[in-house]
């Protein structure tokens, strides 16, 4: 068997004992930290007949291995829309599948276009400040980098929703488009849609209101993509080949892009999977300060209403994003760079 | 010079073609925008389907646009008498002399989204729903009566309603129940939703509402927004907007943002203080203030904290409270005090202002807590608090800050809205913050709640302890619940009257909680929107019929 292919069948394999430990972390957590969904849900001046009846619907009153071994059937068999409390959500009812595959699609897309805004900026950024080390513009991107490393998320995101929304009134503030403007919803994904629609101006609705929130979540993987674009490209710069290829009177683009480039590349390739799958888990703070529709704030309703099949459900959906995306990555970097062996 | 002819000819027809579609273009915005009315919340809709309403929030959000009561408040008056309710599905009603029951004549005009005609039997249906458990077990859900069932308790359970013909149909009662119609005219407990829809989406109905108002449902993607579709075929007067879409925000600095930026026309009865007097002066922005007095905030005190189960320990935190400050710091100037958890402002006479018998006076507190034996310091209390507004935070530093000064130890417990409800119904505090929204216009609605032995509050004023006479209510047990049955009950105006001022004055001799500020809520539209009048009843029952907008 191929050590590629022993690869994917051990790391497969291993997600399911990781899944099978956060599912049981998360239930017990759950039922164990303050908080009652039923108070939560239906206000507290609920009489205490109902507040039994419904602790009863949804097996509050059993134990709690009893509760969590009816969950487990639920999830062995494929159950995911069961009917025990583990599996539908408290709030709508629905299975708890369907409430992450509703929402999956815009986070999905906001990270798709965060990524591919920081790969490009931060690579082109690093090889700039590489090849002008100390230079008045490596200094600047620094100073850049400094500012974007220090200042947190959430307050970047509002400074620029009040300048450039509120005060200089260029861009919206919140939203993934206009409520004047309707598309039908194919992917989930509002852009993609947009485009599917062929409608012009949803188009550019729902580009001018995704510029502040990718901008945002952009931001610190830029800093971090070009960091270490940075360090590689300086790093390979120096390496005796690369005076080789200079020797040889290659242009200086050309040495730059050709050689040097693709070696550092390798490194970078790793850090940008990483930044990817933490783009994923990373939305709460901003689809909840510009009022996305996605997983992130599907999580954070549910942990704030004490939604526990959700909550379960959306960490462990997490957890899986993640594994896919390091496993993504691993693969990546055995099939670009051939000496890399499993 | 022929050529040339021919090509200004050609110029001229295009520029005429270009010109031509720029204005269609144009017209077509303009008619977007203006028959477009956007709506933020900061509260995520929960349902919209009335059997699964877990509160009034749910009923605003979109539910008066799609669902219409049997009886509504008039515009003009602001908090209606029961006999000020004009007729809407229903064309007339009588009560029984009994007062057991009510007949309603419907009127036979009116039909739902689907075309389906509304009846007797729909409103039959309706009840049987919400007050049995058969749909619920049908879909094996599990519970016996719709989620909020305390607004429902005054029906009869097994037989909420009766048709007697197509157009007539008795409501059943299980006792007298003076503000039924206040009821009726003020929450979702006649939101009639289509049977055939129900029949045909089961437990997806929540998604595919259907009911008889001036628009229907479009779509739904929570998080998002709620669509809503002016109905052509309504019964009344058909609404100026086309579509109305109820937007989601997380954060009410963005929501507020949004309506700076134009991106929505309605803030809907949410306004930080911090923001308002901005929001005032922006020349492209109304601000109208609502009807605040339905907001009730108080602190809760605990009798079962062996210290402020003393009678003098709580006359002086109440005494220790100074509410003008509180008004004008906390809120900026945007609330005005309470004295009453039956509001004056919002219910006139019915109001009597107790804690006016405990005014300001720091010095008076100190003597008392000296008289009941206590040393400053000697008393350690945690005040429990939530986020429930974005003053909340200001408001419980400056109330620490009036207890410490008096000589009690506050510390400020900031928990997450779940956790402090539940500490609250569990009875785990020594204080918290308790803010009471009235579901209608009714003094009896509050009391009921804070003082009956199934009350909210009966977790910490001796009803569930055995407790000798003289804590909490344990003594007057029996008084109060021969009050409330008349303030729930009677139908003699001064009898319930009488009862009412009398259960507010035995809250403030008890000093169970203490009312705080009347917080005002507001409608905040941009100024190209006209209409928005507030029909009385409940404060954010508008008529989106008549809302329209400008260019």
């Amino acid at each position: 068997m191929s050590s590629i292919r022993r690869f994917a069948i051990t790391r497969l394999l291993l997600t399911i004992p990781m899944v099978f430990f956060l599912l049981t972390l998360i239930f017990v957590t759950m039922r164990i930290i303050p908080g009652d969904p039923i108070s939560a849900l239906l206000g507290e001046h609920i009489p205490e007949e109902y507040y039994q009846q419904y602790r009863v619907s949804f097996g509050f009153d059993k134990p709690i291995y009893v509760q969590y071994i009816d969950f487990l059937m639920d999830v062995l068999q494929f159950r995911l829309g069961g009917s025990s409390a583990g599996t539908r959500s408290f709030i709508t009812n629905r299975p708890v599948v369907v409430e992450i595959l509703e929402r999956w699609p815009q986070t999905l897309e906001l990270s798709l276009l965060s990524i591919v805004l920081a790969v490009v900026v931060g690579l082109a950024t690093g090889i700039v400040s590489a090849t002008h080390v100390g230079k008045k513009v490596d200094r600047i991107i620094g100073l850049g980098s400094l500012f974007g490393y220090s200042l947190p998320l959430f307050w970047t995101a509002m400074i620029m929703q009040l300048v450039l929304g509120v005060w200089l009134k260029i861009l919206p503030v919140a939203g993934n488009s206009d409520a004047a403007i309707r598309f039908a919803r194919v992917t989930g994904m509002p852009l993609l849609d947009a485009f599917l629609s062929g409608d012009i101006e949803a188009i550019s609705s729902v580009a001018r209101h995704y510029v502040l929130p990718v901008i945002s979540m952009a931001y610190f993987s830029i800093v971090t993509i070009q960091r270490i674009a940075r360090t590689e490209m300086v790093r390979t710069l120096h390496e005796d080949y690369i005076m080789t290829a200079r020797a040889k009177g290659l242009r200086e683009n050309m040495v730059v892009y050709k050689h040097a480039f693709r070696n550092a590349l390798l490194p970078t390739l790793t850090i940008i999977g990483i930044q990817f799958a933490g783009l994923l888990g990373g939305t709460i703070v901003t689809e909840t300060v510009f009022s996305l529709p996605g997983l992130g704030r599907l999580t954070m309703d549910s942990i704030l209403w004490r939604d526990f099949p959700t909550i379960q459900g959306c960490v462990v959906f997490y957890a899986l994003i993640v594994g896919i995306c390091s496993f993504i990555v691993d693969l990546a970097y055995a099939l670009i760079d051939p000496r890399v062996r499993f | 010079m022929l050529l040339g002819a021919v090509l200004l000819l050609i110029t001229i027809s295009i520029s005429s073609y270009w010109y031509y579609q720029q204005e269609q273009q144009r017209a077509a915005a303009i008619e977007r925008m203006t028959g477009t009315l956007t709506v933020g919340s900061t509260v995520e809709l929960a349902a919209c389907d009335p059997y699964l309403f877990t509160g009034y929030w749910c009923w605003i959000l979109g539910g008066t646009a799609i669902y219409e009561p049997l009886v509504k408040g008039s515009p003009e008056i602001i908090y209606p008498k029961p006999e000020d309710y004009r007729p809407w599905l229903a064309e007339s009603w009588t009560m029984a002399n009994d007062g057991l029951s009510y007949t309603f004549k419907l009127r036979k005009d009116v039909k739902f989204h689907d075309g389906t005609p509304f009846n007797a039997s729909c409103v039959a249906f309706h009840m049987k729903r919400i007050m049995t458990d058969e749909w619920a077990k049908k879909y094996g859900l599990g519970w016996k009566k719709a989620w909020n069932g305390y607004l429902y308790d005054c029906l009869d359970d097994n037989n909420p309603a009766t048709v007697i013909d197509n157009y007539t149909v008795k409501l059943n009662l299980k006792y007298k129940f003076a503000p039924f119609i206040a009821n009726i005219g003020s929450t979702w407990l006649t939101a009639f939703e289509s049977p055939t829809a129900v029949a045909k989406w089961g437990p997806e109905y929540n998604f595919h509402p259907v009911g008889t108002g001036p628009f229907k449902f479009v779509s739904w993607e929570r998080g998002k927004e709620l669509v809503l579709q002016r109905n052509d075929q309504y019964w009344g007067n058909k609404p100026k907007i086309k579509t109305m879409v109820w937007r989601t925000f997380k954060d009410i600095s963005a929501m507020t943002m949004a309506l700076e930026n134009g991106e929505i026309d309605v803030t809907y009865a949410e306004a930080s203080v911090a923001d308002l007097p901005r929001l005032t002066k922006n020349p492209k922005l109304t601000v109208n203030q609502g009807h605040g007095d339905i907001n009730v905030p108080q602190v809760i005190i605990n009798y079962r904290n062996k210290d402020l189960g003393n009678p003098k320990v709580r006359q002086a935190i109440a005494q220790a409270i100074d509410r003008e400050q509180l008004c004008k710091v906390a809120y900026k100037g945007f609330a005005t005090p309470l004295y009453s958890v039956v509001p004056k402002s919002m219910f006139g006479d019915w109001s009597v202002d107790v804690f006016k018998n405990y005014p300001y006076d720091p010095e008076k507190a100190k003597q008392l807590l000296a008289e009941a034996g206590y040393k400053p310091g000697q008393i350690k209390v945690k005040y429990v608090i939530y986020m429930a507004h974005p003053s909340i935070m200001d408001e419980a530093v400056m109330i620490k800050d009036y207890l410490d000064k008096i000589g009690i130890d506050c510390e400020l417990d900031l928990r997450d809205t779940t956790v402090a409800k539940s500490m609250r119904r569990e009875g785990l505090f020594d204080m918290v913050w308790f803010g009471w929204v009235y579901d209608y216009p009714d003094a009896e609605n509050e009391l009921t709640y804070a003082m009956s032995y199934q009350g909210q509050l009966s977790s910490c004023i001796g009803y569930t302890q055995n407790l000798t006479s003289g804590w909490g209510y344990a003594d007057q047990r029996d008084r109060i619940g021969k009050l409330l049955a008349i303030a729930q009950g009677s139908t003699n105006y001064n009898e319930r009257l009488s009862a009412v001022r009398t259960l507010q004055e035995i809250y403030g001799e008890h000093i169970v909680g203490i009312p705080l500020a009347a917080i005002p809520t507001y409608l905040i539209y941009q100024n190209n929107v006209h209409g928005l009048v507030l029909t009385g009843g409940i404060r954010w029952a508008i008529d989106w019929t008549v809302v329209y907008k400008t260019a």
